[in-house]
């Protein structure tokens, strides 16, 4: 057995395993999503006079968002929440374009709602989205956070079905929602996301709630408890991926999270291939920071169901990543000549099996949704597992090395901001960072 | 439920109705005309396993002559008998009435002048003919004796004769004045003909060709009777060394070869095939002893692969030729031919494989992967004609000391056994009446995925370059390494648990494919009646 059959091996059982994994959580995923269309759809379709609303303070940080927070704040203006019972806290974080001018106007349109907007400057705020956060929580009066980023425009009902699903259960710390991408029709790339994000964040999330009550909070578009903030002393200013670095804590607390897919924003995703490998590079050492914190928690019997989903990250990040790698380097080896697998029974039925599963396994998520099972969607889904998934290596390879320079140059932790596309005008694009 | 949904659903249930009615019915469509052949092969309706089996070896037979065969139970032949200018009759039992009287309008048409309109029947077994002769009113033109043993006695050309018991179903002998008549068979009191013809009836009494020597008497019988009466002659016989594998210890071989070459024997080593580790010593030791075996005149053949392969599709099988085939090119070791199990001939798949060669040895092991298709596929028209076939030599004594007359054969020999039943083999090889050949005195030629041969009148030329057998001592390198680590010391096959996946995959997709249509139907309540459309849908998300 040679190194190059050892390696294949190893990515063999590594792919196949997670992708044995991955349909597992689809099938509980797509269970859980009939469930929820079927018997929670009438019971939520309007505010249920009956429920004591609780008071929801909803916090979107901006920062250089002008180009976006116009329609994030309208949105969020136009819940059919009661709106006696939220408050709106924007921290225009140390923006310097106009953010605050517009976000000043849409006061003046609305001076009957209770709309706060804070400015920080460069010495209070301009720190990262946990910074602001609890720049915000400071003044907040609601019993219940809501937040949300400032590129998103959450459904009408949004907030009301992710506060109404807080209140059912004591034990649940938090309920997250659905979110889509706005701009999926914009280019090739958030075409791609938009797959991506309906595969691999909502249909996974729905998965793992099923079988295990598992959840990750996704930065947006979710309620959480007050209390839970204020016991945990905020967020942790430390982490890229505050969310998940909270998701942790709060499972650790004994509370569960809720995932609950008829509570839809939409979002703008990164529309150039620069911006999205930025965003996902932050996104990526956040998750590797949170993991190498929390990693020691999948040997404590105490931590309570989070040591499975620490597991989840763990194999996504080490086992997928080192096993991408060795099956493309042995790929490009064979086809330069430079190696070949004398594994008995290696077949390239292997991986067609496995690009078959894959595809399937993708589609359902899509037929779940509307406008979304298509044979041009079909088509990328496999474009995307020749190009998203390589770039996907890329990015926690990167990820991997910045956190090493980060940790010997002792570099201090910084936002780095997702740029900002006009989606206004059809057919061109401003870019805003 | 309104006018529009009526409409809809009456349409539907029409359009269902059409279909219903006007969708053809499978298993009514005529059954496609048999292939075209030279040679037309009747088997029984109903036919036993070994029946088929005779069948397939009269193919076979026919195979080896450079003669098309095709072959079909008597009900599928039906209307078709003119169409063959040879027709045999193989142990046929059960068979439609209606067969009997086409065969009787045949016998009477008019020769003309080519010889066509009225084919040659050949009748292997006994009842079918007593039948056919029955409901023609020719009943008083045969002698019955019932189930016997017989004594076959029959002489090859230039040899004595041999002798052999055999079962005799129903037998019968011809009366009257015969054309051609060859061997005697006595059953009790009664000693008759084992061939003869009579008109455009030939008939072979005894059908038990698992008996060698039947065999070989009825091989040679069905040559002449499917060339028209023309005169066989022996043809070549070959002494090959079977199955000898690389890396086992070379002493022996070399051994066998030295005493060989030293006698003068034309032999051919039939060598297992190897797929990597081409260079290591131990291939290049044991390709040293072949290399000089060719320098002394012996011939090499590739055995085809057996056991080790898995993936038995056509590629994968040529793919594994080719390796083999440049692991021995590369240590200068040039087979000549590709030797193959005796069920390679019936499936279409190594059919394909073995094109590539022009020499094929077929040896009597039998290869349980692979499955017959060549009813299906055409008869032996699947092999095509580009062939020059070696039969494996029927074994007439405890020597096998055998021969199957008609065709070019092979003896095969296992330097495994003793070496006193070794060298009796070959003396008796030797001393045979077919004198033994050398492959090297025949044309061969072949191609791979990677190289190319072509041999005749003394020139081999591998890969466009003409190549010396002269034999050249290895240089061993003394510290040569082997690459190996601790990893090398293990090894795994995936071939159990890549059926366990396919098994779980197929399992999956199903599932998936169910929660597709599940899907669908959800969405399509949710949102098929909802008024907005897509545009309206996105812009309202924006």
């Amino acid at each position: 057995m040679t190194l190059a059959d050892c390696l294949s091996l190893y990515a063999i059982i590594a792919i196949w395993g997670l992708m044995f994994l991955n349909i597992f959580l689809s099938v509980g995923g797509f269970t859980y999503m009939l469930k929820v269309n079927k018997k929670e759809r009438e019971k939520r379709a309007r505010p249920d006079p009956a429920i004591d609303y609780p008071m929801v303070t909803v916090m979107v940080p901006a920062h250089n968002e002008c180009i976006v927070i116009q329609k994030t704040v309208l949105a969020l203006l136009n819940f059919d929440y009661p709106p006696d019972r939220y408050e709106i806290i924007v921290i225009n974080d140390n923006s310097t374009d106009n953010t605050a001018q517009v976000l000043m106007e849409i006061q003046k349109k609305n001076p009957t709602r209770r709309l706060a907007v804070i400015n920080t400057d460069n010495i209070m705020g301009g720190k990262g989205k946990s910074n602001a956060l609890n720049i915000a929580l400071s003044i907040s009066t609601g019993s219940v956070i809501a937040i949300y980023d400032a590129d998103n425009t959450p459904a009408p009902d949004a907030l009301r079905i992710l506060v109404e699903n807080l209140m059912e259960d004591e034990k649940l710390g938090a309920v997250i929602g659905k979110f889509r991408t706005r701009n999926r029709n914009a280019s090739l790339l958030t075409r791609f996301v938009n797959i991506e994000t309906l595969a691999y964040q909502c249909m996974n999330q729905a998965g793992r709630y099923f079988f295990f009550k598992l959840c990750t909070i996704p930065g947006t578009n979710y309620v959480i408890r007050r209390s839970i903030i204020d016991e945990i002393g905020g967020w942790d200013t430390k982490a890229l991926s505050e969310d998940t670095e909270i998701s942790f804590r709060l499972y650790r607390m004994g509370y569960y999270i809720k995932f609950m897919p008829l509570a839809v924003t939409w979002e703008q995703e990164p529309q150039k291939l620069k911006q999205w490998f930025k965003q996902r590079t932050r996104w990526a050492k956040g998750n590797l920071y949170v993991l190498l914190k929390n990693f020691k928690y999948v040997f404590d019997p105490e931590a309570g169901p989070m040591r499975m989903d620490v597991l989840y990250y763990g194999l996504v990040y080490i086992l997928m990543l080192t096993s991408l790698i060795c099956s493309d380097t042995i790929f490009v080896l064979g086809v330069l000549g430079l190696c070949s697998v004398t594994l008995g029974g290696f077949s390239t039925l292997l991986w067609v099996m496995a690009i078959l599963l894959f595809e399937l396994n993708v589609l359902i998520t899509l037929a779940v949704e509307k406008n979304e099972f298509s044979t041009e969607n079909a088509f990328l889904i496999l474009l995307m597992l020749f190009t998203y998934s390589k770039m996907w290596v890329a990015v926690v390879v990167n990820a991997i090395i910045k956190s090493i320079q980060d940790a010997v140059y002792h570099k201090e932790t910084v936002w780095d901001k997702t740029e900002r596309f006009d989606e206004t005008q059809s057919g061109t694009i401003r870019s805003k960072t | 439920m309104n006018f529009s949904t009526m409409c809809k659903r009456a349409a539907a249930l029409l359009l269902a109705l059409f279909l219903f009615t006007a969708w053809p019915v499978p298993g009514r469509a005529a059954e496609a005309p048999l292939p075209d052949a030279q040679v037309l092969i009747v088997y029984s309706d109903e036919a036993s396993e070994g029946m088929v089996e005779d069948a397939y070896r009269v193919a076979e037979l026919l195979t080896y002559e450079g003669i098309s065969a095709v072959f079909a139970p008597a009900s599928r032949c039906r209307g078709e008998l003119s169409r063959y200018g040879h027709i045999v009759f193989c142990r046929v039992e059960t068979y439609p009435r209606s067969i009997l009287q086409e065969m009787s309008d045949l016998e009477k048409a008019p020769q003309t002048a080519g010889g066509a309109g009225r084919p040659a029947f050949l009748f292997l077994g006994n009842p079918f003919l007593k039948d056919y002769l029955d409901s023609t009113g020719r009943g008083e033109r045969y002698t019955a004796f019932g189930e016997a043993t017989g004594v076959l006695a029959y002489e090859f050309p230039g040899l004595e004769s041999s002798r052999a018991l055999t079962r005799l179903d129903e037998l019968i002998f011809l009366k009257g004045e015969r054309d051609y008549e060859a061997g005697t068979l006595a059953a009790g009191q009664e000693t008759g003909y084992f061939c003869c013809r009579q008109g455009t009836i030939t008939h072979i009494c005894a059908d038990g060709l698992d008996e060698p020597l039947v065999l070989s008497a009825f091989s040679g019988e069905l040559a002449r009777w499917a060339s028209d009466g023309a005169e066989r002659s022996f043809r070549a016989r070959y002494l090959v060394l079977d199955k000898i594998y690389p890396f086992q210890d070379p002493e022996q071989l070399y051994e066998t070869v030295k005493a060989l070459a030293e006698r003068g024997t034309p032999y051919t080593i039939s060598v297992m095939p190897v797929y990597t580790h081409g260079d290591y010593p131990a291939m290049q030791r044991f390709c040293e002893v072949l290399r000089y075996a060719q320098s002394r005149g012996a011939a090499i053949v590739l055995h085809a692969p057996l056991d080790q392969m898995t993936d038995l599709s056509v590629d994968a099988l040529n793919q594994a030729v080719s390796q083999a085939v440049s692991a021995y090119v590369q240590q200068g070791v040039y087979p000549l031919g590709l030797q193959v199990p005796e069920n390679w001939l019936m499936n279409s798949d190594t059919a394909e494989v073995m094109s590539r060669f022009r020499t094929i040895l077929v040896s009597t092991d039998r290869d349980e992967r692979i499955a017959a298709d060549w009813e299906e596929k055409g008869g032996n028209r699947i092999l095509g004609g580009e062939h020059d076939w070696i039969a494996p030599a029927a074994a007439l004594d405890e020597l096998d000391d055998g021969y199957a007359i008609a065709a070019s054969t092979a003896t095969y020999l296992d330097i495994r056994q003793s070496q006193f039943g070794f060298s009796r083999r070959v003396e008796a090889c030797e001393q045979s009446a077919i004198p033994l050949q050398s492959l090297w005195d025949s044309a061969h030629s072949f191609y791979t995925n990677s190289d190319t041969m072509t041999y005749g009148r003394g020139e081999l030329t591998v890969n466009g370059r003409r190549v010396s057998t002269v034999f050249v001592p290895t240089e061993y390198d003394e510290a040569f390494s082997y690459g190996r680590n601790q990893l090398q010391r293990f090894s795994w096959d995936l071939t159990e648990g890549s059926r366990k996946l396919i098994t779980a995959v197929s399992a999956v997709s199903v599932v998936f494919l169910v929660f597709l249509f599940l899907a669908r139907q959800s969405n399509r309540r949710r949102f098929l009646y909802e008024k907005e459309d897509k545009e309206e849908y996105w812009a309202n998300k924006r």
